[in-house]
Parts: C-alpha cells; sequence; structure tokens
C-alpha cells in the first residue's frame, strides 16, 4: 500500500493506464496514509471518503480515459468552492459554508475525472506564512512536526510532501505556494497572473492572487497547469491567451538559456547564509549544464514587502466585506444591524485577519490614500519596471525561494513586520504579476528543505518549467521522501 | 506621527470591527510598528509613475447585451426565502 502513494503522479497516471491499478485502490491507499499519518501533521481538514469512492469507481468504470489526471487522488486547498463539500477558507466566520457552486478550477479537476480526497488546512483567508492561523490548528512539517510547512498553502504543501495524495492546489498572493513549497521540498507553480481562472476562489487580494498546483516533480505540476488552465469568461482578470507550450518546456535543456541572478535578493542580513550557499551552488548546476548565468538588478526589491503589505491588506478589506452576517456564513445574534455586523466579524475572523483588515482600511481610508495606497501602487509600477527591464537580458531569474527554512511553531514573532519579511522573495513576482515556481535544491544542516526560485515573463511558464525540469532531473532532491509517517 | 487609540477606533468602525480595550491597545501597538515600516516608500521618487492597478494591458472585457439565462436547473424560478437577519432564528 505505502508504495503505490510514493509513486509520482506520472507513474501512477501511467499505471491507471495500463490498468496495473485501479482508482479505488490508489483512493483507498491514499484513505489510509492519511488516517495514519495526518493525525500528526494537519494537512487535510477534511476528508470526503465516500465522495472519493464514488469518483474513483466512476473512473475505473469509464471505457476511454479523460486524461492522465483520470483517478489520480488530489487535495484542495480549503478556499475552493466545492459544491455541497464544506469550505472555509479556514475561518470560523465560514463555518458551515457549503458552495452551491464549484469553482472553475475545480469543475476543470473534475471534467478529467480527478479524484478529490478533502480540503486542506491553510492560513486563515490565505493570510500568513505559517499555516498557524487557522481555526483547525497548526499544519506541520512532515520533515519536522516540530516546524511549519510554510503557508498559506501549509496543508497543500505537506499532503503532497508526506504522500498523502499525488498533486494539489493552492493559492499564492505573497507566495503562498511557493514558500511552503521551498520549505517542504515539493516543487509549486505559481502562474502568470491571469493564467488560471480565480472564479470561485475565496479570495484574498483580487490583483494579486492566483491559483497553482503542487506536487513532487515539474512534470506533476505541469499535468495539473494544463488542466486548470485557460480563459474563463466568467473570471473578467482571466485572460485570453495561447496554452503553456508543453514540447518546449519539457522537450529541451537549459543549453542557450540566459538566466539572471539578481544580488539583491542575496543580501548580508536577514537570510540564512545556509539557503543562500546552497541556492548558489543549485545555480552553479544550472551553469554546469550549459545556462549561461548574467548578472541582474533588481534594485527596488526592499521596497517590495511594504508595498505588498498596503496593496494586499487593502484589496482584502475590500473583498472581506462581504463577510457580513447576512447572506452566508456565521451570524451573531444582535438587536441592532451594525451591532450585528460588528459582533459578527469581531467572533468570526482571527486575529491576523482583523490586524490585515484594519491596515487595509487605514491605508484607503480619507487623508491616507494618497500617502499609502497610490504611493504603494506608484512603487509597485516600479518593482514590475525593475522585472521588464531585466527580462530585456535573461530568459528566467533564479533566486532562494525563501531566506529562512522552517521555523518551529511555537516561535510566533511578536513583531508582525518581523513575520511579513519571510515573503522578501516572493511578494515581487505577485506585484509584477510574473510566473514563478520553487523546485527542491537542496537540505540545511539539519535535514529542512531548501528551494530555488525560478521566475518567467509574463505567460512564460514554459521556459520556467524548462529550467525547473532540467534542474530537477540533474539531481534527486525531488524523490527524497520525510521520515514523519 | 504615531497612531492614535481614536485612530484605532475610527478604523474599526469603518470595517465593523468590534475591539475590546486590549485589542484596542494591542492593535495600535502592532499598527504603529507596521506603519513606521512603511514609512521608507515616502523616500523613494515616484513622480515619473502611474499608479499601476493591474499587471497587464487590457481593459475590462464586455459581451453582447444579451439576456441569458442566469438562475438556471435546480434555481430556476424558485423564490428565496431566507430566515429575518435581525431577529430570525
Amino acid at each position: 500500500m505505502s508504495e503505490l502513494t510514493s509513486l509520482s503522479l506520472t507513474e501512477v497516471a501511467s499505471k491507471l493506464e495500463a490498468k496495473e491499478v485501479s482508482s479505488e485502490e490508489l483512493t483507498r491507499a491514499c484513505l489510509a496514509r492519511i488516517a495514519a499519518v495526518d493525525g500528526k501533521l494537519g494537512a487535510f481538514v477534511r476528508v470526503d471518503e465516500e465522495g472519493a469512492l464514488a469518483a474513483a469507481r466512476a473512473s475505473d468504470e469509464r471505457k476511454e480515459r479523460l486524461g492522465p489526471l483520470d483517478g489520480v487522488p488530489v487535495g484542495l486547498k480549503d478556499l475552493f468552492s466545492t459544491k455541497g463539500l464544506e469550505t472555509t477558507a479556514s475561518s470560523r466566520i465560514l463555518e458551515g459554508y457549503r458552495p452551491p457552486y464549484d469553482a472553475t478550477v475545480v469543475t476543470r479537476l473534475l471534467d478529467v475525472g480527478a479524484v478529490v480526497l478533502g480540503k486542506l488546512n491553510m492560513d486563515e483567508f490565505a493570510m500568513g506564512s505559517a499555516t498557524t492561523f487557522s481555526v483547525s490548528g497548526p499544519t506541520r512539517n512532515p520533515w519536522d512536526t516540530a516546524r511549519t510547512p510554510g503557508g498559506s498553502s501549509g496543508g497543500s504543501a505537506a499532503a503532497v510532501a508526506a504522500r498523502l495524495c499525488f498533486a494539489t492546489l493552492g493559492t499564492d498572493t505573497g507566495g503562498s505556494i511557493r514558500q511552503p513549497a521551498a520549505l517542504t521540498g515539493t516543487a509549486g507553480l505559481k502562474p502568470t497572473y491571469g493564467r488560471v481562472s480565480r472564479r470561485g476562489v475565496v479570495a484574498f487580494a483580487s490583483s494579486l492572487d492566483q491559483v497553482g498546483p503542487l506536487g513532487r516533480s515539474v512534470r506533476d505540476v505541469a499535468t495539473v497547469l494544463e488542466v486548470i488552465a485557460g480563459h474563463d469568461p466568467r473570471d473578467s482578470t482571466s485572460m485570453d491567451v495561447p496554452p503553456i507550450d508543453m514540447n518546449a518546456a519539457f522537450g529541451g535543456d537549459v543549453r542557450g538559456l540566459k538566466l539572471g541572478v539578481p544580488a539583491e535578493y542575496f543580501p548580508a542580513v536577514g537570510t540564512n547564509p545556509e539557503v543562500l550557499a546552497v541556492v548558489r551552488t543549485a545555480i552553479d548546476a544550472l551553469a554546469k549544464q550549459g545556462a549561461e548565468v548574467v548578472d541582474v538588478e533588481l534594485p527596488h526589491t526592499d521596497y517590495g514587502i511594504a508595498c505588498y503589505y498596503i496593496v494586499a491588506p487593502a484589496e482584502a478589506s475590500s473583498n472581506l466585506a462581504r463577510y457580513d452576517g447576512v447572506r452566508f456564513g456565521r451570524r451573531a445574534d444582535a438587536a441592532q444591524l451594525e451591532d450585528m455586523y460588528a459582533r459578527t466579524r469581531s467572533e468570526g475572523f482571527g486575529p491576523e485577519v482583523q490586524r490585515r483588515i484594519m491596515l487595509g482600511t487605514y491605508v484607503l481610508s480619507a487623508g491616507y490614500y494618497d500617502d499609502y495606497y497610490l504611493k504603494a501602487q506608484r512603487v509597485r509600477a516600479l518593482v514590475k519596471r525593475d522585472f521588464d527591464r531585466a527580462f530585456e537580458k535573461v530568459d528566467a531569474i533564479l533566486t532562494p525561494t525563501s531566506p529562512v527554512t522552517a521555523w518551529p511553531i511555537d516561535r510566533q514573532s511578536e513583531n508582525p513586520v518581523e513575520a511579513y519579511l519571510a515573503d522578501v522573495f516572493t511578494v515581487g513576482a505577485n506585484l509584477a504579476g510574473l510566473p514563478g515556481m520553487s523546485v527542491p535544491c537542496g537540505f540545511s544542516e539539519d535535514g529542512l528543505p531548501i528551494g530555488l526560485q525560478i521566475l518567467g515573463k509574463p505567460f512564460d511558464e514554459a521556459t520556467v518549467l524548462r529550467v525547473a525540469h532540467a534542474y530537477e532531473q540533474a539531481h534527486d532532491w525531488h524523490l527524497r521522501e520525510p521520515a514523519a509517517g | 506621527m504615531a497612531l492614535t487609540l481614536e485612530d484605532v477606533r475610527r478604523v474599526a468602525r469603518l470595517c465593523r470591527l468590534d475591539l475590546s480595550t486590549r485589542d484596542e491597545a494591542r492593535m495600535r501597538e502592532q499598527l504603529d510598528a507596521i506603519l513606521v515600516y512603511m514609512e521608507r516608500l515616502q523616500s523613494l521618487d515616484t513622480s515619473d509613475v502611474e499608479p499601476l492597478a493591474h499587471v497587464h494591458d487590457v481593459t475590462c472585457p464586455q459581451r453582447e447585451d444579451e439576456v441569458t439565462a442566469s438562475l438556471t436547473g435546480e434555481w430556476a424560478g424558485t423564490p428565496f426565502c431566507v430566515p429575518k437577519v435581525i431577529g430570525g432564528e
């Protein structure tokens, strides 16, 4: 049983195709593993055994497979609307909420026969970098269960790392796919803004949020990406662009590619020197594989966190205004409407969410809008301009994904700014709307995973995947399994 | 200029949050620390850039002004009965 769950998505799809294994066997293997191991990890907040087995049987009964994901068990971060299946965004304010429809990306997965095992833990409303701000409690890193798996898609990352399922979906607003992927030794990709539909995804920051896959290999991630990507007329920010050229992504190597390395992402302070050393070794390896490594400048890197933590909370304060106890979710008892609103929201939202709503409201309020929000939007233009200029010289940019390795769960920073600085290398791609991927590239002395981040030009996921795949195949980091379970 | 408790109360009213006295004090302290960090943006010369609201050069897509099905299937034609918002069950 455990051997089945150790296979990659690609291997499992192949076995399903050859009828060497059934979807029901695979699904039962995953459910058994979840039952055995997830008590220690807390990756899943809800397992839909009945629904999963029904989907598995339907897959096994089909004469012709619908594609590589047909019959493959996967997990979904709990902010994807799943019809009839509770969706809470790990918030008390959505406890008991059963969406009346599936998110577009969920429909796309179901239409190709994927088996949804259940919903995965996250930081509440995707606000966090450690999956510790959840109404269900923290998720633990399979590599060291005293440590965080990162966040906000910590459940999605831990589930893949611990072999509980073959791929997961997460979302990334400031790094919430890439950073947990790096901290758990898995592969995670944030697409170009507009590549994947956001319809039916509980919104955090509408100009930054993107849906993306996490998996055990670049090919696994690409397989899922191909299914979920594509224009959705019901998401007006979804872009109608040509599909990702997967032949280009997997048909070549890195010879002739120019890869940029920005000095600003290898700072002397605030970053674990071991992380920098391991990432530099990975970059050297790519150079040996035939890529040309070039210095690039991203001079506004240090302003990215300030910019992000104005723009994102501002957009969040607007998006979370809908949680007013009237139409759906939790409703507090009160005699007056205003009291009902305030009590519902204060009881329903956790402390980090409240902090960000307050911050967002402040920076948008009269007298402060110009100095904060408008200023941040101008800085955002500068951050994007830095990348546009760098991409005139190079095909992709290489950086560390996270400045640190996984930290202890009980080490909560009193200072919120310190926590926010963990996102320093990831927010740039969200501010500029670029595709970015993290792949495992080594371990620290104490056995914690380290990720290499690859950033690409808008809509050039093909080059990002190409670099990631070439690196991955020349090493075996992605084949290592954590001890937990 | 440091954030005051009055600022915190004003903002809480705007976003419909009900903060206890202790929460107010802590919120003031934490927001103040964050806003102090944000001050660094003021040192940037942004006189030659427009605010960037959307990363791609697109305008809101439109469709033909035709009536299409709205509520379909199980929802079509059904009225929605909901509990009273105040004083309901």
